[in-house]
């Protein structure tokens, strides 16, 4: 009730419930990029020295040393990020092009959320909702702007002097293969490089999609969910995840309405 | 505890609790997410707030102060019975008047006009995590998002080495080997944006089987406003701005120290901190493992009968206690400050053939007061006549 009061006070009004939803194969790339499923091209074959691709290398701790098959690898994984952000690319897509059906002027409150409802293995659904809305007695709308924002927030972004543009969403991923430091041999402990530079990595992927994004749209984001995963792949191997979905906007008046909070203490149990 | 555990108000307030819990309390935006406080309108039912508004086009005043709000409430409002004064502090100053409807209409319309200009392009843009509430809390009190800063840091042990001092040691440095490179990656991130500092850092410890601690840190940087540099400053309204002056007291804060702050407090924490004269000085940790004896044969399996202290393993509880929080007042003190708060504790026995031992983290934030000293937020009791949760009426 209050959101929608909110809505109603900037002068929209909902048009429509809205939902995209597309299901994606989403396969790995590292498995090929670090030399499995190649006959004796693969970095364990004799006298090779790991993957030939852009790959950061972290040989055996080990006092004794060993090949280059017992080595640690950080290999970007740029399909899987690729089918990812396609797939959550894609869902908002179908979401405003429906928005755009209803003669919307923009969609908020939009959720995104990836799912593994039908398909099976390596299947992943992602599906988009929100809540169209018209500008009353709007100008013939364009291009429907799309935001995760809605309620008495998307008032106060206005009141702030910032226009929605439009959600993004940036994937960035690793594929690691670890080292024996990185799987914890307790043989040789200290600090581990590997893990954080791989987090580091698919954060700084991801960012720079935002940046590319904020460039290209408008001023900034905000809103930003962030989410770090780890998915397991071939043997001890995993695929590192950062996955970022947020609202570019763009400043639309430097004068902005100032807000003076009060600290409350509420009485209640 | 460790001698002169250092404590401001709010200090022994858990993470999370809020010493004094704030709302973005404009009566035109209560926050919706439940993770606020829920603000019924303002506290002067006097004055109409367009949440009740249906349909947004009842006219409302907006540059008047609500009726009973004055610092000399008139005789009838007060003698009315039905509009209580809400205060004659005149620190407190009046609520903030609503947001007039007509105006957010038409600023709705120039922001969708907007999308019609060719982009601009701008070569300054800014990446955040942070929610539009807390974007309007850090504006007021002169803070600007700068970018995403991340930071990663792992470290390994070998837990069989517990049975001595220096094994022990070793596995104590990891724990905060991992949570110290993660800060300096942050640290170097703030430094090449030129911020100021990160606030509501989300610092999440993963533990991996081997014996391994991965620390990651993300966060939103921020950079004080320049103030003479802000040309739309309050000027729909006489509300008077603390930002200004809060960003210069606060950056004189920091600037005494040599590099920028970071906190896992949210924005809403660090809005009522900086507001309260106070400033983060950085997250400080400190880490202990205690090993022990293992208990007899005879009482590992269960028949020694008698009902006694275990006075070696309450020892080694203490004993972590004390030198972790101990390690942490250090961190706090060589960063020059007046207390640590959220601070959280994580203890965690390790039990096997070979290993007994405690291990206990603490993390917190520490902080430093500012020049002007504390300042009384002066907080408004507020009487909700809303439902309470239904906990409460479960535990009776």
């Amino acid at each position: 009730m209050a959101q929608s009061g909110a809505l109603r006070r900037l002068g929209l009004a909902p048009a429509g419930f809205v939902l995209g939803t597309v299901v994606m194969q989403v396969v790995s790339s590292a498995g090929a990029a670090a030399g499995y499923g190649t006959l004796g091209g693969g970095y364990g074959a004799f006298g090779t020295t790991g993957p030939s691709r852009a790959a950061a290398r972290y040989p055996c701790a080990h006092m004794m040393g060993y090949g280059a098959d017992h080595w640690g690898y950080n290999i970007e994984d740029t399909a899987y990020a690729a089918s990812l952000s396609y797939g959550y690319e894609t869902a908002v897509t179908r979401l405003r092009d429906e928005a755009r059906t209803l003669g919307a002027h923009g969609v908020v409150g939009i959720e995104l959320t990836v799912g593994d409802l039908v398909g099976g293995y390596a299947s992943w659904t992602f599906r988009a909702t929100g809540t169209a809305v018209v500008l009353v007695n709007g100008p013939p709308p364009g291009e429907p702007f799309t935001t995760g924002i809605t309620g008495q927030h998307l008032e106060r972004l206005i009141a702030l002097g910032y226009a929605p543009a439009t959600l993004v969403t940036a994937v960035g991923a690793m594929y690691v293969q670890p080292n024996c430091r990185t799987r914890g041999d307790f043989t040789v402990p200290g600090p581990v490089d590997q893990i954080p530079q791989a987090i580091g990595a698919a954060r700084d992927r991801a960012r720079s999609v935002l940046h590319q994004a904020a460039t290209v749209h408008g001023d900034g984001v905000v809103d930003t969910r962030w989410s770090d995963r780890r998915s397991p792949a071939f043997g001890e191997g995993w695929i590192q995840t950062a996955v970022a979905i947020g609202t570019v906007v763009r400043r639309f008046d430097t004068d902005r309405t100032p807000a003076a909070p009060r600290p409350v203490v509420p009485l209640r149990p | 505890m460790t001698g002169p555990t250092p404590s401001t108000p709010g200090g022994d307030t858990p993470r999370g609790g809020t010493p004094t819990p704030s709302t973005p309390s404009t009566p035109g935006s209560s926050t919706p997410g439940g993770d606020t406080p829920s603000t019924p309108g303002s506290s002067t039912p006097g004055s109409s707030t367009p949440d009740d508004a249906p349909g947004g086009n009842g006219t409302v005043p907006t540059g008047d102060p609500a009726p009973g709000a004055g610092s000399s409430p008139d005789a009838t409002s007060s003698g009315s019975g039905l509009s209580p004064t809400v205060s004659s502090d005149p620190t407190l100053g009046a609520p903030e008047p609503p947001l007039d409807p007509h105006a957010m209409a038409q600023r709705m319309r120039a922001a969708l006009a907007v999308r019609h200009r060719p982009p601009a392009h701008s070569a300054q843009v800014f990446a955040s995590d942070l929610t539009v509430g807390d974007l309007v809390l850090l504006d007021e009190v002169g803070y600007q998002p700068v970018d995403l800063v991340s930071g990663a840091g792992s470290a390994s042990w070998n837990p069989q080495m517990a049975s001595s001092q220096q094994g022990c040691d070793a596995w104590a440095w990891a724990l905060t080997a991992a949570i110290s490179s993660a800060r300096s990656a942050v640290d170097r991130e703030l430094r090449t944006r030129a911020a100021d500092g990160v606030v509501a850092m989300q610092l999440h410890l993963e533990r991996h089987p081997g014996n391994l601690l991965t620390c990651t840190m993300l966060g939103t940087a921020i950079r004080a406003q320049d103030p003479d540099a802000s040309p739309g400053r309050a000027t729909h309204t006489e509300v008077p701005r603390r930002g200004a002056r809060h960003g210069h007291s606060s950056r004189a804060a920091h600037h005494g120290t040599a590099g920028p702050f970071n906190t896992t407090l949210s924005a809403r924490d660090f809005h009522l901190l900086v507001r309260a004269g106070y400033h983060p000085a950085g997250i400080t940790v400190g880490a202990a493992v205690v090993g022990f004896a293992s208990r007899s044969v005879a009482q590992g399996m269960g028949l020694s009968r008698d009902n006694m202290e275990l006075s070696d393993q309450t020892g080694a509880l203490y004993a972590a206690r004390e030198q972790a929080m101990s390690r942490m007042d250090a961190e706090a003190k060589a960063v020059d400050a007046d207390g640590v708060v959220a601070v959280t504790f994580s203890e965690r026995p390790s039990h096997s053939m070979l290993v007994h031992a405690v291990e206990i983290l603490v993390v917190g934030t520490a902080l430093r007061r500012g020049d002007d000293g504390h300042q009384s937020l002066h907080p408004a009791l507020q009487l909700s006549l809303d439902d309470p949760d239904p906990d409460v009426f479960l535990r009776g």
